[in-house]
């Protein structure tokens, strides 16, 4: 076990991967790439954390050089004023022109690459649609062989349409990768503050005592999108907003938040601790979906001082589309430590703002001593803030400075961009320099896919049999529909507002 | 001493004209600036979010200056909207600035942060669209409106709905029976105050003492007429709203008979209730010994109580006609209480008027 470690590795300041490697990025010409793939290459290169004989195969259908590629990124990495350093990361840089479904494209690609080291590592920045053809092809051109080197592979989410096609895909691609090759990718917990939830639960004994049904009222988690679909209307057609965030995004964010210590902070221990959260979350009966979900769509309406279509109305929409835009769910993990705790999740697109946080809201305490100003008094909550503005912050009550007996809830906030004076890594770099180094502690393992999956499936089937028309809906730029602040307010509860 | 170090850091009257989606990052950076501007340690407190909404421009230029005493005691974000009624435009303009106060000795100033947005009749619509997002999580939301029109405002709807109290800052004139209607029907889905209300704090404490004790509640069962008079027509609406107060609060009912109007109390012995235009403003208990009480003509920051014809003077800190808003803007903000005096006084208030109309 860990036998090819480099023993000086230990406790030096900065990991960097020091070995050789080639990433083979499948979809090369997509947003992905452009967006998110190269900035994050750039900047770990630029912060000398790639290895030191590094390559980029760029993998994609249009015919173009690889100094047209180069071109292409550099257009588009110059304004990120990293320094004078972009001539020499697109050194590393090559372009493979192919085809996913031939497989000579990829025999051809196998020539390119035995230029290069020993160590793959393969990026589908594809529609899921692809991943068949690409994974059969990588095996039957022998690319997924190890040939004194690793070879990985990255997946973008989704991870499949429902449980069944999940479990194929995942059946699929183990014909051809042993798991421990495979790195399901989920940005969000690239996160720094995704991240931070184990640490600040576990490393601060204060917190641990009290993460549990006997102080914790119930939990939020919310995942607020200010954009709409954003022409991408025929694909959230298919997908609706329960698949986009809540299977993959919010399942993993709840994992974090309500799972029981790993006895090591290692890949497949803490993914154990996932999957028990994941299998004991009480499974949602069909007669039930009603009651503890809800679905909406976005109306027409005016944010940014501009007015914006309704979900209804945007392009590769189905004009009697049952497609939810919106979800709010009420989940209880059924285990030792959350019994009778409510889990919240409420996830939309073109809400008031983009944010994402975790609210833990307490109980309260147990007397009321403060007389007529005892309603003032609001139960503590903390939240960890995920984006934008990654921190942690703390509601407790106080009493108002001054004659009489006041009392106000203040928070106490903690800001990663204030008190570390950097702003924290982007997500993809994070994970691609995790994927580099094989550690795979923040990528999602089959059987936690699998599981989430078998969490919302009776929800997806529910919807598909009664498909109510029209949907609820809510204006935009508002917190979502009434039946939102219905499902808490049954149970006197109310959402945070944001 | 207090002293206001800042009013507006810029050369725009309104602050710093910003695009919507921008402001949230503007405001950012706003804060290093002031502070290193200002060479001097600039907190940036938040208590609450206080969104005022204007249709007149006269409203919204006195209350810069309300803000601004406010922005010591209760720091926090300021929205501060003029919708201009004269204009068609629905361009909406926003700006950003700090009103600041330095309250103590130490150099340290207190700000509040201010988003100005300005928009025509037609862009009215975009206005929850606009000030929802500015909110800071979970601090209270306070509305305030200055012209009763905003409460039948469909577009505003979104707004009031994660409004934690919409204050009422406005005299009627005219369309009473509409307002007091909105009033009502806003009070159902949110808490509510009432910046005249507050004027009233004088008069009520004036009153409560009257029916302490023993002796308070032989006044209050003896009390056979209660007569209220105000002055100016404009500020009229107080009278109902303090008459509301005392029947809500005596749980005297309504009399069915409209022609007819009288109150009840519980051993079902009536109480005349009537309300007259007259100097000097006063409320008048008639009970075997008379009480009234009343604004004194000469110099109205005193309320007089005359008690078989002997006076005694109030002082009060709070006139009904110099009112400082800042203040009284102040004691609204700070009574979160859930008990719903106001409310119900508001309701009773309602009831009069529909049975006895304006006061002539
Ligand atoms: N975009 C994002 O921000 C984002 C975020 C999270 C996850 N994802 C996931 O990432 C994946 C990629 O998304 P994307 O937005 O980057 O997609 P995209 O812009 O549509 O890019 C697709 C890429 O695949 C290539 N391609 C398609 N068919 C091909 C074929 N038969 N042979 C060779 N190349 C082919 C295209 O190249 P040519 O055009 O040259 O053929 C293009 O480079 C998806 O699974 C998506 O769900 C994307």
């Amino acid at each position: 076990m860990n036998g090819d470690k480099n023993p000086l590795r230990e406790l030096t300041p900065s990991r960097s991967a020091s070995d050789s490697a080639t990433l083979v990025i499948f979809g090369a010409t997509g947003d992905l790439t452009a967006r998110k793939l190269m900035p994050a290459l750039y900047s770990l290169f630029c912060q000398d954390l790639l290895p030191g004989d590094f390559k980029i195969v760029g993998f994609a259908r249009r015919p173009k050089t690889s100094e047209i590629f180069r071109n292409e990124i550099a257009s588009y990495l110059q304004n990120l004023n990293k320094g004078s350093r972009l001539d020499s990361f697109l050194s590393a840089v090559h372009y493979h022109r192919g085809d996913y479904t031939l497989a000579e494209s990829h025999v051809g690609l196998k020539k390119k690459l035995e230029k290069f080291g020993h160590n793959r590592l393969f990026y589908l920045a594809t529609p899921p649609s692809q991943y068949e053809s690409i994974i059969t092809n990588l095996g039957t051109a022998q690319l997924a062989a190890t040939a004194g080197g690793w070879i990985r592979v990255i997946i973008e989410k989704p991870f499949g349409h429902d449980v069944k096609r999940s479990g194929e895909l995942n059946r699929f691609i183990a014909r051809v990768f042993n798991e421990n090759q495979i790195y399901r990718i989920d940005h969000y917990l690239g996160k720094e503050t995704v991240q931070n939830i184990l640490v600040f639960r576990l490393a601060n004994g204060i917190f641990e005592p009290i993460w549990n049904r006997r102080y914790v009222d119930h939990v939020q988690i919310t995942v607020a999108e200010k954009v709409g679909v954003e022409g991408r209307g025929r694909f959230f057609e298919e997908t609706g907003i329960l698949r986009d965030i809540v299977q993959n995004h919010m399942l993993q964010l709840l994992c974090l938040t309500a799972m029981e210590p790993p006895s090591t902070f290692d890949a497949n221990a803490v993914r154990d601790e996932k999957v028990k959260v994941l299998q004991s979350i009480r499974a949602i009966e069909i007669d039930q979906v009603e009651n503890t979900t809800v679905r909406a769509q976005y109306a027409a309406g005016s944010m940014d001082g501009i007015m914006k279509k309704g979900y209804l109305q945007e392009e590769g929409v189905d004009p009697l589309s049952s497609t939810e835009t919106f979800t709010a769910l009420q989940l209880y993990p059924d285990n030792w430590r959350w019994a009778g705790v409510p889990f919240y999740l409420r996830t939309g697109k073109r809400l008031p703002k983009r944010v994402t946080e975790i609210s833990i809201y307490f109980k309260d305490a147990p007397l009321k001593i403060f007389g007529k100003r005892a309603d003032d008094v609001k139960p503590n909550v903390l939240t960890l803030n995920i984006q934008p503005d990654e921190g942690i912050s703390l509601r407790f009550d106080s009493k108002v400075p001054g004659q009489g007996g006041k009392i106000r809830p203040v928070t106490m906030d903690f800001r990663y961009g204030t008190s570390f004076g950097v702003d924290p890594p982007d997500a993809y770099e994070r994970l691609l320099l995790d994927a580099l180094l094989g550690d795979s502690t923040l990528f999602t393992r089959a059987d936690e896919s699998e599981n989430a999956w078998r969490i919302i499936q009776p929800i997806l089937d529910y919807w598909q049999n009664y498909k109510k028309k029209p949907l609820p809906q809510y204006n935009i730029g508002t917190w979502g529909p009434a039946e939102a602040a219905k499902l808490l307010k049954r149970s006197g509860r109310r959402w945070r507002r944001l | 001493m207090e002293k206001i170090v800042t009013k507006i850091n810029t050369t725009y009257a309104d602050g710093i004209p910003v695009e919507l989606p921008d402001i949230e990052n503007r405001l950012r950076s706003f804060w290093l600036n002031i502070a290193r501007d200002s060479g001097k340690t600039v907190m940036r407190a938040s208590t609450m979010n206080l969104i005022v909404i204007h249709s007149e421009r006269e409203k919204y230029d006195n209350y810069q200056k309300i803000l601004i005493d406010l922005s010591g005691h209760h720091p926090g974000r300021i929205v501060h909207v003029f919708i201009d009624y004269g204009s068609q435009s629905d361009k909406v303009f926003a700006a950003v600035s700090a009103l600041c106060k330095m309250p103590g000795s130490d150099d340290r100033q207190i700000c509040c942060e201010q988003v100005v947005i300005k928009t025509g009749s037609s862009g009215e619509k975009h206005i929850s669209g606009a000030v929802i997002p500015l909110m800071l999580p979970a601090l209270p939301v306070y509305v305030v409106l200055t012209d009763p029109r905003f409460m039948r405002s469909k577009a505003l709807n979104s707004l009031y709905e994660i409004t934690d109290k919409v204050i009422f800052d406005f005299f009627f004139k005219n369309n009473l029976q509409s307002a007091f209607k909105n009033m009502v029907k806003l009070s159902h889905g949110t808490a509510v105050g009432d910046i005249v209300w507050s004027y009233l704090s004088a008069w009520r404490d004036a009153i409560v003492p009257l029916f302490d004790g023993a002796a308070g509640k032989k006044y209050r069962d003896g009390i056979r007429k209660l007569k209220i008079s105000c002055t100016d027509p404009n500020e009229c609406y107080w009278v109902y709203l303090m008459a509301g107060w005392i029947i809500s609060r005596f749980g005297w009912r309504f009399n069915a008979d409209q022609n007819n109007f009288t109150l009840k109390r519980e051993k079902n012995s009536s109480i005349e209730l009537s309300v007259a235009r007259e100097k000097p403003a006063a409320i008048k208990f008639e009970t075997y010994e008379n009480i009234s009480l009343s604004s004194v003509l000469e110099d109205d920051r005193f309320i007089s109580l005359i008690r078989q014809g002997n006076s005694i003077l109030f002082e009060q800190p709070k006139s009904i006609h110099r009112p400082d808003v800042s203040l009284l803007l102040c004691d609204e903000l700070d009574d979160t209480s859930t008990l719903p005096v106001y409310r119900e006084s508001l309701i009773a208030a309602s009831k009069i008027y529909e049975v006895i109309g304006e006061i002539y």
